[in-house]
């Protein structure tokens, strides 16, 4: 056999060889009896679903015929229009402009689940990781976890002025209370999924950075946290939702001004369909809040593509 | 040929496994797992671990790399016992141990990242070792989008790439189908013995697997986990060359082992019923 023919056999070889490993590649195929692969036939779904939400709503209304129990959409929407145009009945004490009060419930909400990630997760992250941190902290969650924490409100009230300096946060100090209540609210759902991701970390990954020589500082940053990463963000994303909820809570109790003060405002005078309107100012930043972190977590987990449940459709 | 075996035969001592007992605390009762094991391996050849299951061949190798402190006995690496796993000690594992949000590169370099070696440099050596185990193009894949044996390629391209003298490897071809796994032994031999010569533990519980493999063969005990015999597997060099499998010398070896394991099991489960009845 000349050269020639060597190196051709050689290059043929080569082109099989890598055939062979391409096979070894797992295909998947999902079957579904309607392709919701186009963004087109998610968008339907979602309308349908919305009509008919505000259909049942409507068909409610009209039943009820009683404008301060359940106002219609239609009224509903109006009454978003002008509190949108800041063009608030009178009656309603004390209640400012729309930008106002919703930059002051953004502005609760963005401190204190930053509060809570900042605080939420180093702690989950020691009690993850230690036997004698999660045995020091552990009681203390589940406890707190438990109790409501609107009993607590009074408490915070109180005390905030005095136990904290006002100047620890850089703005007005009477929301200082407002933002330990949502701080509260939050930060306990974020240590508990941080704690969880870290605790579940398989060992065997561990053992394969320990192998590789790697040390604590190096596991905490290239194995442990890489890997409870999907439990993290998951609570922070929960925890979005939570320091909304209790921004809301703390201005309707403790507050003058933004969307749950509002909304109580709107209530105390009957006019439900401002209520309803503040209402649905509130579920819109809700629903955005909870739906960005969904699209960053998506871009961010291509890895744990299979591991998700398999559902009808496609994501 | 025999100038060949002779070179091998010459080599040092590079491993010195002296004395290795390890129990374990379960369910409240000792369970001794190793006894006093010992045995050494030369530089560039190929020492096998085989025995019956729940012979401690896992925990041993754990015990080499410095994972695990054994009870008593010590591991000694160039001469220097090994209390950590040393930076020239590489490991593959059974379920290959990637990790699943790094891709098929990032893995290999897993090992140069904790080692702080330069981006480009790392990037290249990486490269370098993807194309030896046959893994082109896929360097951008995550571990779930291959299959077993490609990601086991990349477990032991990962081991490669801190260039170890020794490499230990835990049933790594345990949960590959039959083609696969000698398709990839032969590939290993190749490396190992060819391109890169490398001092290789290997734990198995296959017989054929071990003979086709090994220089030597060490042979151990249910447990507690004992060395019973170090067999020397005196078959040619460069085995990928023929088929080793119809070899005398192969088939007489296999008949050994089997024999000594077969044995082994029937004791095991003897002693289990016994156990189980009073």
């Amino acid at each position: 056999m000349n050269l020639k023919s060597l190196k051709r056999k050689w290059e043929r070889t080569k082109v099989e060889r890598r055939n062979l490993v391409a096979q070894e590649v797992i295909v998947e195929q999902r079957e579904s009896w309607i392709d919701l692969n186009t963004i087109q036939a998610k968008v339907i779904f979602t309308i349908v679903s919305i009509l008919l939400f505000g259909a049942i709503w409507e068909l409610a209304a009209k039943l009820i015929n009683n404008h301060v129990i359940l106002p219609t959409p239609i009224s509903s929407f109006k009454a978003l229009y002008l509190l949108i145009q800041n063009k608030i009945p009178l009656g309603a004490a004390g209640v400012g402009s729309f930008e106002s009060m919703l930059l002051q419930t953004l502005e609760i909400t963005a401190i204190g689940f930053l509060l809570s990630s900042a605080v939420g997760i180093p702690v989950g992250y020691l009690i993850g990781r230690w036997r004698a941190a999660e045995a020091i902290i552990d009681p203390w969650i589940n406890a707190l976890y438990a109790i409501p924490m609107v009993a607590l409100i009074p408490l915070l009230y109180f005390g905030s002025g005095s136990l904290i300096p006002v100047s620890v946060f850089d703005y007005q100090g009477d929301l200082l209370p407002d933002v330990l209540v949502s701080f509260i609210m939050t930060v306990f759902t974020i240590i508990i999924n941080t704690y969880q991701g870290v605790r579940l970390v398989s060992n065997s990954l561990v053992e394969v950075g320990k192998a590789f020589g790697a040390s604590e500082n190096q596991l905490t940053r290239h194995v442990v946290i890489p890997a409870a990463l999907p439990d993290i963000v998951a609570g922070m994303r929960l925890g979005l939702g939570r320091a909304l909820l209790g921004a809301i809570i703390a201005e309707a109790l403790l507050s003058t001004n933004g969307l749950g003060y509002t909304m109580l405002a709107f209530q105390s005078i009957l006019n439900t369909p401002y209520m309803v309107a503040t209402i649905m100012v509130i579920a819109f930043i809700g629903f955005v809040l909870l739906q960005t972190p969904k699209l960053i977590e998506r871009r961010l987990f291509k890895w744990k593509e299979t591991e998700r449940i398999k559902r009808g459709g496609n994501e | 040929m025999a100038l060949e075996q002779k070179t091998v035969s010459t080599f040092k001592q590079i491993l010195k496994i002296e004395g290795i007992s390890k129990s374990f605390v379960k369910d409240g009762k000792k369970v001794q797992v190793l006894e006093d094991v010992s045995f050494e391996a030369r530089e560039g050849s190929f020492v096998s671990i085989i025995g019956p299951s729940g012979c401690g061949k896992t925990t041993l190798l754990r015990i080499i790399d410095g994972l695990v402190k054994p009870d008593s006995g010590k591991v000694l690496f160039n001469g220097k016992p090994v209390t950590s796993p040393p930076p020239k000690m590489g490991f593959v594992f059974q379920q290959f141990g990637l990790l699943p949000w790094r891709t098929v590169r990032k893995n290999v370099e897993f090992g140069l990242e904790l080692r702080g070696v330069n981006p480009e440099e790392k990037k290249k050596i990486a490269e370098g070792y993807i194309k030896l185990v046959g893994l082109e193009g896929f360097e951008n894949h995550y571990p779930h989008e291959l299959s077993g044996g490609m990601q086991q390629r990349v477990g032991l391209a990962r081991a490669l790439a801190i260039d170890p003298d020794v490499l230990l490897m835990d049933e790594p071809f345990a949960s590959l189908d039959m083609q696969t796994r000698e398709l990839f032994q032969r590939e290993l031999l190749k490396i190992v013995k060819g391109a890169l010569p490398k001092t290789t533990l290997f734990v198995t519980h296959n017989i054929d697997e071990a003979i086709y493999l090994s220089d030597e063969i060490v042979l151990m005990t249910a447990r507690p986990g004992k060395v019973y015999e170090i067999i020397k597997v005196d078959l040619p060099q460069e085995r990928w060359k023929e088929d080793i499998r119809a070899h005398p010398e192969f088939i007489r070896l296999r008949q050994k082992i089997w024999k000594f394991l077969e044995s082994q099991i029937i004791e095991k489960e003897m002693g289990e019923n016994e156990s189980g009845k009073a």
